[in-house]
C-alpha cells in the first residue's frame, strides 16, 4: 500500500494541471490543491486503501474547482466587463509561425464548455481512460464520449477559424 | 507509423472514436517530427498537448501537519500563556540596581500569532462572545451601583 506523502508526490503536478484548466487561475489552482491535500491528509488512512487513490483525489480537485467557479461567477463576469478586448497585434497566419502558437491554443481552449475542456485535458494530458473520467466528472460513460468528441470538432473549429489549423 | 495510418488516425482521432493506444501512437507520430505534409498543420495541436503535461504545481507552501490532540493544544496554550506573562512581567519590573539601565526590549508578539486560520476563527469568536456578555453586563452594574449609592445616600 502506497503512503499518503509518496501518493501526493505522484499525483499533486496532475491535481494542479486539472485544476488550473478548469478555474484558469494558477494562484486559485494552488488554493483548490492545498483544499484538497488537506482534506485528503485527515482522510489519508482511508484513502491510501481505495482502489484508484489518485483518481479519489482527481475527483475532489474536480469539484473543489468547481465550487471555486460557482463562487466567483458574479465577481468574474464584472471583471470580464471591466477587462480589454483580447488585444493581438499579429496576423493568424503570424502566428503559426511564432512561440505564442500554443498560449493561442490555450487561449482557444479556454473558450470552450466547461465540461468539454476538462474532459479533453484529462483524456489529451493525463491519458485517462473513459471510465477513470467518469469516475473523476461524475458523468456518464457515453457524456464523456460525447464531449470528447464535441471538444475536439470545436477545437478544430476554433483553431481552423484562427488559422492555426486547417480542413 | 506511416503517413497514410496518421492520416486515418487523425480522422479517427477528431470522430472521437480512436483509442487510448492509437492516441499515443498519433503523439508519438507528431513528436518524432516525420509529418506528412498534409497533416503538419495538426502538429500544434499535439504539441500543445505535450507542453501541458510539462505543466507542474509550484513548490509546496507547508507540508500538511497533523493535528494534536486538542488537551495538549490547551496545555500548550495555557504554559505559552503563563511564559508570556511572567515574561512581560519581567520586562515590566527591570532591576533597579542595574547600571546603566538596559533598554526594555519590546514583546515579540508576532512570535505568539496565531496562524491556524480555524484556531483564529475560534479565539475571535470566543473574544466577541467575552465582549458581548461584558457589555450585556455593564448596565446591570451600573444599575447596581447607582443603588448602592442611593443607599447610602438616604
Amino acid at each position: 500500500m502506497q503512503s499518503f506523502t509518496s501518493l501526493i508526490d505522484t499525483v499533486r503536478d496532475r491535481l494542479y494541471r486539472l485544476a488550473l484548466r478548469m478555474t484558469g487561475d494558477g494562484s486559485e489552482a494552488e488554493d483548490v490543491v492545498q483544499d484538497v491535500l488537506l482534506s485528503g491528509w485527515q482522510r489519508q488512512d482511508e484513502i491510501v486503501r481505495l482502489d484508484n487513490p489518485p483518481a479519489w483525489l482527481m475527483k475532489m480537485t474536480h469539484n473543489r474547482a468547481i465550487d471555486r467557479l460557482r463562487s466567483r461567477k458574479t465577481r468574474s463576469s464584472y471583471e470580464r466587463a471591466a477587462a480589454p478586448g483580447e488585444a493581438c497585434d499579429r496576423t493568424p497566419h503570424r502566428l503559426v509561425e511564432t512561440e505564442d502558437t500554443l498560449h493561442h491554443i490555450r487561449r482557444q481552449m479556454e473558450k470552450l464548455p466547461l465540461d468539454q475542456r476538462t474532459v479533453l485535458q484529462l483524456r489529451e494530458v493525463e491519458g485517462m481512460s473513459y471510465r477513470e473520467i467518469t469516475e473523476v466528472t461524475g458523468l456518464k460513460m457515453e457524456q464523456v464520449k460525447v464531449y470528447l468528441h464535441r471538444g475536439r470538432q470545436r477545437l478544430r473549429e476554433l483553431l481552423v477559424k484562427e488559422k492555426i489549423v486547417e480542413r | 507509423m506511416k503517413h497514410a495510418q496518421a492520416t486515418e488516425l487523425i480522422e479517427r482521432y477528431f470522430a472521437g472514436s480512436t483509442s487510448l493506444e492509437e492516441e499515443a501512437a498519433l503523439k508519438a507520430y507528431f513528436r518524432n517530427g516525420d509529418v506528412a505534409p498534409q497533416l503538419q498543420h495538426y502538429a500544434p495541436l499535439f504539441h500543445y498537448w505535450e507542453a501541458e503535461l510539462a505543466t507542474t504545481a509550484p513548490p509546496k507552501r507547508t507540508a500538511p501537519v497533523r493535528k494534536l490532540p486538542r488537551r495538549l493544544l490547551a496545555v500548550a496554550a495555557a504554559i505559552l500563556l503563563l511564559l508570556t506573562v511572567q515574561f512581560v512581567h519581567r520586562q515590566q519590573a527591570p532591576d533597579v540596581t542595574g547600571f546603566p539601565v538596559a533598554q526594555r526590549q519590546p514583546v515579540d508578539w508576532s512570535r505568539h500569532e496565531i496562524t491556524d486560520e480555524k484556531e483564529a476563527m475560534r479565539f475571535l469568536k470566543k473574544v466577541l462572545k467575552n465582549t458581548s456578555e461584558n457589555l450585556t453586563k455593564a448596565p446591570e452594574i451600573t444599575i447596581r451601583e447607582l443603588r448602592e449609592v442611593e443607599r447610602i445616600l438616604d
